[in-house]
């Protein structure tokens, strides 16, 4: 006559040993996925945060299309004309004469221009302005892009 | 029971199972990242080529102002497109430097390559004809293009034609405009295509009444031979012919008698009659001869023992008018040749041949000596002069012809033996024009012993088409400034005909051509010399063919004037 399951004592110790294996298994192997997933994530995050700003970078294309200087007050009131002809809105975020940035804008600056529109940038010259000098003129949107035009004062 | 005997037998592999699943699960999910990874970086790339692309575009735009003025107080600009691709302006900047101001204005004009579009401009700006400003035109592609107008340009005066109605020379225009307003704008790419029309008057060759003939040089004293006479009408008009004479009344001597007369020997064959000083020999009659056709008459005529190289006009009367042809003979009072030249390669002479458009036929021309004293010596010269619009000349030979040169329309040939008393035939082929009309066939033969002999003759071309597509369309100004210093003609051309397209201004009394073929493009000319009142009027003129309508685009016609 066979013993019945709960008497019977034999294996109980590798059913015992195979359930503690499985979950060490599965403990480790959920640590790791875990780590693994957060670690894909956080840099799959951070390239595509990067990427999505270097494209919309490249899509930005931005034109100086005139520079007006105004001195009758004796302020070197500047007013640049910029052009957005690229494929994204911008901003103006800095602009520079012979490397001294601007710190004195009266408009423009920071303003969302829309593709194809012009946008006037006003503000008064960090250098003084000479007649008949030329000038390095920079303009620098938000993302990083630039144009630059020499210009005759 | 089972159960447990099961777990007990595969107790090893459990635990590598579930962390197979976790290796799974962790390649996957880089995996998943790596494309993700792929496809942004593949967007990217194409973001990085399409604004390449765009910047290439460009660097290859374009854009050349032609014109700047004001136009009843509006401003006028018009610019065309030298680049590679297609423009689009956005934006019109008017500085005034000297008061520093800017400003610029919306437009949207799209200009294709080598396209030129007027009439830009906006409709706020105000006017500044009198003063200097820069002008600015930005396009979509980030691009800007200037002009500095300065006050004296809106001193030139840009007239634009104002009518196709004129009429000045009392000639019916000959084609059609498709859309001449067009002409009075622009140049905007907006043409006016100008269209032969088939005006059935399609005839080439000879356009004019006149007599010519063939005449022997030299005489016999006393034989006779054949005097020819051609009476060409290539009008619409029939011509009567009431008087044919071989004139030699301003010889020294009595050189011409009536030889002889009759059926295959003169045509007419009667009312031939020498005068009484023995100096002309003449027919009376009336023949009428039917429009774009030719009438041929001849007689025998004989010397009179004369020596004389003298001249025979040869006249013909018709409707009144006399036509004539002067001709150098000689005769000699003793036993020379009587040199004679024909068509045809019957022993009955003919002057004139008739042959189909477009065809391959052979001529003959007949050399023939006839009085039988005295041979034509051998290696005499048979020049003949095919006329222009005929092609594909050949030497066909003949008995007692050599092998004959041929350099463009001229054949030269030589006789091999003596001829005496008889006639000798030489073949050419040609290819006849595809225009229908009387075309004019030069022939001479220089032989010894004096052997000079001339005939011009007929190739009458029939039977084809008077299809004939030209172009006469006259256009005028009213109203011109014309006593400027300056004084342009300016045409701007669109796609043109092959045929050329003349342009011809009226002086006052007839038409003078000033330009040879019309260019795609511009096209100028001083015309000073002809503006001489407010009236100005041109036309545009095609020599015409029967091949086919040509057309031809013009964008803009204007007087440019200023001082």
């Amino acid at each position: 006559m066979p013993r019945s399951f709960l008497h019977d004592k034999r294996g109980v110790s590798e059913i015992v040993a195979s359930l503690i294996i499985l979950l060490i298994v599965s403990v480790a192997g959920t640590g790791l996925y875990s780590y693994s997933l957060n670690a894909f994530s956080s840099s799959g995050s951070s390239f595509l945060l990067q990427t999505s700003g270097r494209q919309e970078r490249a899509r930005e294309r931005l034109l100086i299309t005139t520079v007006w200087w105004d001195n009758s007050t004796g302020q070197d009131e500047m007013n640049v004309t910029i052009l957005n002809y690229g494929k994204i809105d911008l901003a103006v975020d800095a602009v520079y004469i012979d490397g001294t940035p601007v710190s004195s804008f009266s408009s423009g600056n920071g303003i969302t221009v829309v593709t194809g529109k012009l946008i006037s940038v006003k503000f008064t010259s960090p250098v003084s302005i000479q007649s008949g000098e030329t000038y390095e003129i920079i303009v620098v949107s938000e993302r990083g892009s630039r144009d630059v035009v020499y210009w005759k004062a | 029971m089972w159960f447990i005997g099961k777990l007990s037998r595969s107790k090893r592999g459990a635990g590598s199972i579930v962390g197979g699943v976790f290796i799974l699960l962790i390649l996957s999910s880089g995996f998943t990242f790596y494309i993700l990874q792929v496809n942004v970086t593949e967007e990217y790339n194409k973001t990085l080529q399409d604004m390449n692309e765009l910047d290439l575009k460009r660097n290859k735009e374009n854009i050349e102002f032609i014109s700047v003025f004001f136009n009843a107080g509006t401003l006028n600009i018009t610019v065309k497109n030298t680049g590679s691709y297609q423009t689009r302006l956005i934006w019109l900047g008017i500085f005034d430097e000297n008061n520093n101001i800017k400003k610029y204005y919306k437009i949207d004009f799209g200009v294709n390559p080598a396209e030129t579009v007027t009439n830009i401009g906006n409709d706020s700006i105000s006017s500044f004809e009198d003063q200097e400003r820069v002008i600015q035109l930005v396009t979509e592609l980030g691009n800007t293009f200037s002009y500095s107008y300065s006050p004296s340009e809106e001193a030139h005066t840009y007239d634009f034609v104002d009518n196709n109605t004129s009429d000045v020379d009392s000639s019916a225009d000959k084609g059609t405009h498709r859309l001449f307003p067009a002409q009075q704008a622009g140049p905007d790419g907006i043409v006016d295509t100008l269209t032969e029309e088939d005006t059935g008057e399609g005839y080439g060759g000879i356009t004019t009444v006149l007599v010519t003939g063939s005449i022997p040089y030299q005489m016999d004293k006393d034989k006779e031979g054949t005097f020819g006479a051609i009476f060409w009408n290539p009008t619409d008009d029939v011509y009567q012919v009431t008087c044919v004479e071989f004139n030699a009344s301003g010889a020294t001597n009595q050189v011409l008698k009536l030889g002889g007369q009759g059926a295959g020997v003169s045509y007419p064959s009667s009312g031939w009659v020498e005068d009484g000083g023995n100096k002309v020999v003449y027919w009376t009659g009336t023949i009428n001869v039917q429009p774009h056709t030719v009438q041929e008459f001849f007689v025998d005529i004989k010397g009179n023992k004369q020596n004389e190289e003298f001249t025979v006009n040869m006249r013909i009367t018709a409707n009144g008018t006399v036509y004539s042809e002067d001709y150098t003979s000689k005769q000699a009072n003793a036993k020379v040749p009587f040199s004679i030249l024909w068509l045809g390669e019957g022993a009955t002479p003919t002057f004139s041949a008739s042959v189909a458009p477009s065809t391959e036929t052979t001529i003959y021309v007949s050399l023939e000596e006839d009085c039988n004293k005295d041979g034509i010596d051998a290696s005499g010269t048979l020049t003949i002069l095919v006329p222009s619009g005929f092609t594909g000349i050949k030497d066909i030979g003949g008995t007692g012809w050599d092998t004959a040169s041929i350099t463009g329309n001229k054949i030269e040939v030589s006789n091999t033996g003596e001829i005496k008393d008889t006639y000798i035939t030489y073949g050419f082929n040609v290819t006849a024009p595809s225009l229908d009309g009387l075309y004019m066939l030069d022939v001479s033969f220089s032989g010894t012993p004096d052997e000079h002999p001339i005939g011009n003759f007929t190739i009458h071309v029939a039977g084809g088409s008077s299809v004939n597509y030209e172009l006469d369309l006259e256009v005028q100004w009213t109203g011109v400034d014309y006593n400027e210093e300056n004084e342009w003609l300016c045409i701007y051309g669109g796609t043109m005909g092959s045929e050329d397209m003349l342009v011809d201004v009226w002086n006052g009394t007839a038409w003078i051509n000033v330009f040879t073929d019309l260019s795609s493009g511009w096209n100028s000319v001083d015309v000073s010399l002809y503006l001489l009142s407010s009236t100005f009027t041109i036309r545009f003129r095609s020599i015409g063919d029967a091949i086919e309508a040509d057309d031809w685009e013009i964008d803009a016609t204007f007087l440019y004037v200023w001082s």
